[in-house]
């Protein structure tokens, strides 16, 4: 009998089905939006890594000579500095190169962190429930609560402001949407029958998390995490725009926005080169998230 | 205890408190009272009842899952309270309803089927052989190993979940309405996989099912709940022959007949399931019973009867 039943499933023709990743390879292949994100992204990074390859000068390096020296398209400008140089005489392309990695290792360990905290946060509330779930939840209003910006300022005014605790205080405050996400998600998956025969083989409740939970929270993670790094981006520039960010000489994009302020009729382009660069940069993350939200859910939408 | 059987329940009961808004408090909902049975060597025995009648509140008690109120169930004569999860789940393995929500959506057919190895600190390469034997055991061909779930078709994956509760060889199987998710073309190549592999390796199962004509065939004695007591008690022949309690002879009454033409079955059952919050007094069934008279309604019929059949009526000497 059992003979009969094998051989019958065996003469079926192969499943057509693709697996898991192969449909999200093909997904992501005819998403025009997920694949022009990566682009961007790919080559800000690519761009930031080869900075001291690639920049033609020291971002620190001052000529007080030739200050304000307008891009090589402006007719006073010259090929030596592409996009020109600042007020102090430094070379704005290599300004802008290093300060892409700027940008991208802050947003990347804020990112990081934050998703720690978030999920760890989510995870605890949605799959015990009863108190735990009403305590996070109470933790996850309060910082909702809060407005980010002013919180942040005002840690960056008692603390002092570098570059260690921009990060940190980006991650510390921007764990929100890592905690609601996970906590709904583990919320729909708690029950779910696997967590269930799971719990009946005795798994340990840290590996039913870990390896059974976790990675079936990891989709709608990614999207918030690409989210959450575009917004910390944006908010180290921010803070850095506002003196209370990233300190000089080093060369971040806020920073850089801050101090072309005062030019802002006379040379325009000192703000306009680093504030596009940061448009492209988020534009980019935010392209990606969007897109890896419909390419890893395509019927949750 | 008796020695042969495996698992025996003595008196379980499973009280939960069910909060009715923010300042009403919290009451009791019995969803299992005086839950009193054993499961021998071999042995099917179904579980047949309505939805919300308790049956899936004692699948989770015997897989350990969550602990009776009171009562204690033994397994091969020792109370379960003092055996740990991980020894339970060497002899106690469920199969669920749904095979689209049993499998891990993450996870290949190869490391679902390995997983209970994997617990028990089996090594990758014995892992492997026995996950390939497994799959085959259970009809399935050795290239689904690296496939996902949502590239099987319900049938499939149920074959996975039987190899994943089967595969540390355990003694007994929790069938949680095992076919009710599959179609019906499928439905009897499950069961009649579940009958071979009982006879070969020698399983107990717990059969909970709705499906009657499931239980008839599947099952050696056959338990009717309602509103979480059990309320007849006996082997399947005597049991569809001559029912003795009028909750279980309108359930039989209810199965279609193979034929058509004869119309749909007249439902012998009046008004709906009780809240189980407020249970009828006496008899919890007299509200729906057509031969329902005043002590039903006062006093609780308790069950009892043969060592074969027991049932838990006033009437079920006249009842055929």
């Amino acid at each position: 009998m059992s003979e009969k039943i094998t051989s019958f499933v065996n003469d079926l023709p192969e499943p057509q089905l693709l697996s898991p990743r192969q449909a999200m390879v093909l997904r992501a292949r005819n998403h025009s939006g997920f694949l022009l994100g990566c682009i961007g992204l790919i080559s800000i990074i690519l761009l930031a890594l080869a900075a001291p390859i690639i920049a033609p000068f020291d971002p620190s390096k001052q000529d007080l000579l030739s200050r304000l020296q307008p891009p090589a398209w402006y007719e006073a400008g010259d090929m030596g500095h592409i996009f020109g140089t600042d007020q102090l005489g430094r070379d704005y392309l290599s300004r802008l190169l290093y300060g892409a990695q700027l940008s991208l290792i802050i947003g990347f360990l804020a990112m990081i962190l934050s998703g720690i905290i978030g999920t760890t946060l989510g995870v605890i509330a949605g799959y015990f429930g009863g108190w735990a779930d009403l305590i996070i939840t109470f933790i996850i209003t309060t910082r909702l609560s809060m407005p980010v910006v002013l919180i942040a300022l005002s840690i960056a005014a008692i603390f002092g402001s570098s570059l260690q605790i921009v990060i940190l205080i980006l991650g510390l405050l921007l764990w929100d949407g890592f905690a609601v996400v996970a906590r709904s998600a583990t919320i729909q998956l708690r029950d779910a029958e696997y967590l269930v025969a799971a719990r009946a083989l005795g798994m340990p409740l840290w590996r039913i998390i870990l390896f059974e939970l976790l990675p079936n929270l990891r989709d709608s993670l990614i999207v918030v995490a690409t989210l959450e790094m575009a917004h910390a981006i944006l908010l180290e520039a921010a803070l850095s725009f506002l003196g209370l960010g990233v300190q000089p000489p080093l060369p971040s994009w806020g920073l850089m926005i801050a101090e072309g302020k005062d030019y802002l009729f006379f040379e325009p382009w000192l703000i306009m080169i680093p504030g596009v660069a940061l448009f492209l940069l988020v534009m980019s993350i935010n392209l990606l998230g969007d897109g890896l939200r419909d390419i890893t859910s395509p019927d949750g939408r | 205890m008796m020695t042969n059987s495996i698992l025996s329940v003595r008196r379980v009961s499973k009280v939960y408190h069910v909060k009715q808004g923010i300042f009403a408090g919290k009451l009791p909902l019995r969803a299992l009272q005086d839950v009193d049975f054993s499961l021998d060597h071999g042995q099917v025995v179904g579980l047949v009842g309505e939805s919300g009648c308790g049956k899936s509140t004692l699948a989770k008690i015997l897989l350990g899952l969550s602990m009776p109120t009171e009562g204690e169930v033994y397994m091969h004569g020792k109370p379960i309270r003092d055996i740990r999860v991980q020894e339970r789940a060497k002899i106690i393995q469920p199969i669920f309803q749904d095979p689209f929500s049993s499998l891990n959506p993450r996870k290949n057919i190869a490391q679902i089927v390995g997983l209970p190895l994997l617990l028990r600190g089996f090594e990758g390469a014995e892992i492997r052989s026995r996950v390939g034997e497994m799959l085959e055991r259970v009809g399935l061909p050795q290239r689904t190993l690296g496939s996902f779930p949502s590239q099987m078709s319900g049938g499939q994956r149920q074959r996975v979940a039987i190899a994943r509760a089967l595969i540390a060889k355990p003694q007994i199987l929790i069938c949680d309405e095992p076919t009710s998710a599959l179609d019906v073309s499928v439905q009897s190549q499950i069961l009649n996989l579940l009958r071979e592999l009982r006879t070969e390796l020698n399983l107990s199962y717990l059969l909970i099912s709705h499906d009657l004509s499931v239980v008839r065939h599947m099952s050696d004695r056959v338990m009717v709940m309602y509103m979480g007591r059990i309320v007849e008690y006996s082997d399947v022949e005597t049991l569809f022959e001559t029912p003795q309690h009028p909750y279980t002879k309108a359930l039989l009454e209810t199965i279609l007949p193979p034929s058509p033409g004869q119309g749909l079955p007249k439902l012998q059952l009046r008004g709906d399931f009780p809240n189980p919050i407020k249970p009828p007094s006496g008899c919890a069934f007299h509200p729906r019973c057509s031969l329902a008279q005043g002590k039903c309604q006062n006093v609780r019929p308790v069950l009892e009867g043969s060592e074969v059949h027991k049932a838990a009526c006033f009437f079920k000497e006249t009842i055929n």
